[in-house]
């Protein structure tokens, strides 16, 4: 069974903060760019409580946790690109969408729900570690 | 009842257990676990169990014995497999004695009566030195374990040591530090299990699985 991309991570998390319009008419609240700098924060902090996520990819001492990029990936300095295969078991792709939407519910200063930031970080905390 | 059924020794069925043989019985007791972290740990308790109970054994030989040949290493046994300890040797069917150390002596003879481990444990050498080459001469009884890379492993662990190996397992994964199947206690009670199971299959191989003495009269004199 396939992988989810990197691009159904920014989807889901979208759909849990009701940022579904379509991008070709301009009326998304948050660019993509801003996503894919918090996904790319996601995986760090997805590598510093669960390294062995990254347990396939280690090579030359290093968990090599890639780096998701809008264009076309660089592969030898370690990007992914959006419509790639997450190169992590499927497992981590929920908490990955709850982190992203958890981090937009906490940057937005107009609409936010103060609660739900703090419940979907919590989300993504609990669902990969026992702490 | 046909034979079609009994495998030949060295026709690599030896090491023909898939790991999901135990994976499939223990994923669902760890939650969240990734799946080649779980292989590597399978592998890493079997290679611990087979390196400390010495309780998968084979005989290697007839062997060509060389003159002056210093060192026989042993492993890699086959693709899967290395030799963790040799147990015996045997020259042209007599068992040779045991020696710790390499001795200091550089006698050469044609009938050495003693081996020594050398500083890695899957290696011997035979004393007094081998005066002239001889065919045939060397068996060694060795003891092995799963090499770390392998995909599938011994047919005895899955045959006899399924359980032990199961535990060892479990006792590993439980004890990783703050992951959603953590269980530290839980992990200590089944170390307990795969240590108790490493006593008693490193017995139990003694004795050939046969509950034969695991003991002999010596030979005296030559």
């Amino acid at each position: 069974m396939a992988n989810p991309t990197y691009q159904s991570i920014l989807d889901g998390a979208r759909e849990l903060v009701k940022d579904t319009d379509d991008p070709n008419t301009g009326s998304q609240r948050f660019p993509d760019s801003m996503l894919i700098g918090i996904l790319n924060r996601a995986l760090s902090a997805l590598s510093t409580v669960r390294p062995d996520a990254f347990y396939d990819s280690f090579n030359r001492n290093n968990l090599n946790v890639p780096t998701v990029v809008a264009g076309t990936p660089d592969e030898d300095a370690g990007e992914v690109g959006l419509d790639d295969e997450m190169a992590i078991d499927r497992m981590f792709h929920p908490p990955l969408i709850e982190y992203v939407a958890g981090m937009i519910e906490a940057t937005e200063d107009e609409f936010t729900v103060d609660g739900r930031a703090l419940l979907l970080l919590e989300r993504f905390r609990r669902s990969v570690t026992s702490m | 009842m046909s034979a079609d059924s009994i495998f030949l020794e060295g026709s690599g069925c030896e090491c023909d257990v898939s790991l999901d043989t135990w994976l499939r019985d223990a994923l669902p007791q760890v939650p969240g676990i990734v799946r080649s972290v779980a292989a590597r740990e399978l592998v890493l308790a079997c290679r611990e169990f087979y390196e400390r109970s010495l309780s998968w054994r084979t005989t290697i030989g007839p062997v060509h014995a060389r003159s002056r040949f210093l060192q026989y290493y042993q492993s890699p046994y086959d693709d899967y497999t290395n030799v963790v300890a040799v147990l015996g040797v045997e020259w042209k069917g007599r068992p040779l004695k045991k020696l710790v150390r390499q001795p200091t002596l550089d006698w050469e003879s044609s009938d050495p009566t003693h081996y020594w481990i050398t500083d890695v444990p899957d290696a011997v050498g035979l004393w007094p030195k081998l005066r002239a080459d001889t065919d045939n001469a060397l068996h060694f009884h060795v003891a092995l374990t799963p090499k770390q890379s392998v995909d599938h492993l011994p047919r005895i662990a899955a045959i006899k040591h399924y359980d032990a190996i199961l535990d060892g397992f479990l006792a590993r994964v439980w004890s990783h530090p703050s992951k959603p199947y953590s269980n530290p206690a839980e992990a200590e009670r089944r170390r307990t299990r795969f240590v108790a199971a490493i006593a008693r299959y490193s017995g139990e191989a003694k004795t050939g699985y046969a509950a034969a003495q695991n003991w002999s009269f010596p030979r005296f004199g030559r």
